[in-house]
């Protein structure tokens, strides 16, 4: 890790005393992170990939303005974010400025649902076609706010820091909505657990 | 203290992240011992998880591929 940030500082550095080919060698490692960040707000592929590119414009244009002491894929994000928020205002008007409240403040049910039948989830169960078809469904379908903390944290695996730090919101609100995204999955796809498979110990151990 | 299964549910985020302070944690893992439901619940929310982060489940029909990739 400390390497990365180390060879990115250098790479910076060089880009902007004119070697700016080297932005490539940069970006390249991150593209699908943008790609997937944009994807993640504003749920069009053509849309995802114009912001992508905008986005990473965007970087190269600021990136005198990047002092370090983020990691630059936590800065690319909040750019790739801002741009994604972009795009959504100007396709739904005014009108989405106030849904992060009104989602925020909803009243839901965010318990998961208990397995009836359960014995262990088989690994080849999560394997098969169907589910994963359905968890994309069930990803794409999660409200704004929370499709959004979930691929950062559980999709580009950020941590809960570098999270609130890329939407602005304090680690606090980041576990909430990460907690409520992660019920909600887990609700939508217990039908596509469900097993008759013999009992067998997990292969993700329960003491973990 | 002994737990409720409602309890232990509202913990399962952060158990799963290892953010839960070490008391709590053992409440958890103590009540798991015995409780097949909220066992099944943790399970298939980390599989869930797991399964998130795998790569091959984002290929999103295809659609990464426009943008500077292949």
């Amino acid at each position: 890790m400390e390497m990365t940030r180390t060879k990115e500082a250098g790479l910076i550095a060089r880009i902007l005393t004119g070697e700016k080919e080297l932005f490539h060698e940069l970006i390249r490692p991150y593209e699908r992170m943008v790609y997937l960040t944009l994807f993640s707000i504003v749920r069009n592929e053509t849309e995802a990939e114009d912001g992508a590119q905008e986005a990473v414009i965007s970087a190269y244009r600021h990136l005198a303005s990047f002092r370090g002491d983020a990691k630059f894929s936590t800065w690319l994000t909040t750019i790739a974010i801002n741009e994604g928020r972009k795009r959504l205002r100007k396709a739904k008007g005014a009108a989405e400025d106030s849904i992060e409240e009104k989602e925020e403040s909803h009243e839901g049910d965010y318990t998961p649902a208990p397995l009836t039948d359960w014995r262990e989830i088989p690994l080849e169960a999560l394997e098969r076609k169907e589910l994963r078809e359905a968890l994309r469904g069930a990803v794409a379908e999660l409200p704004y706010i929370y499709r959004q903390v979930l691929t950062l944290r559980d999709l580009e695996e950020l941590n809960i820091e570098e999270t609130a730090e890329a939407l602005g919101i304090t680690t606090g609100a980041v576990k909430v909505r990460l907690h409520r995204a992660r019920m909600m999955l887990q609700k939508r796809l217990v039908p596509y657990l469900k097993t008759t498979a013999p009992a067998r110990r997990s292969f993700f151990g329960r003491a973990l | 203290m002994k737990l409720e299964c409602k309890h232990v549910w509202e913990h399962i985020s952060e158990y799963i992240d290892g953010s839960v302070d070490a008391k709590l944690r053992e409440d958890i893992e103590r009540h798991l011992e015995h409780c097949e439901i909220c066992s099944a619940i943790l399970d298939s929310t980390r599989n869930i998880l797991i399964l998130t982060a795998d790569d091959r489940t984002f290929e999103l029909n295809g659609c990464t591929s426009g943008w500077r990739r292949n």
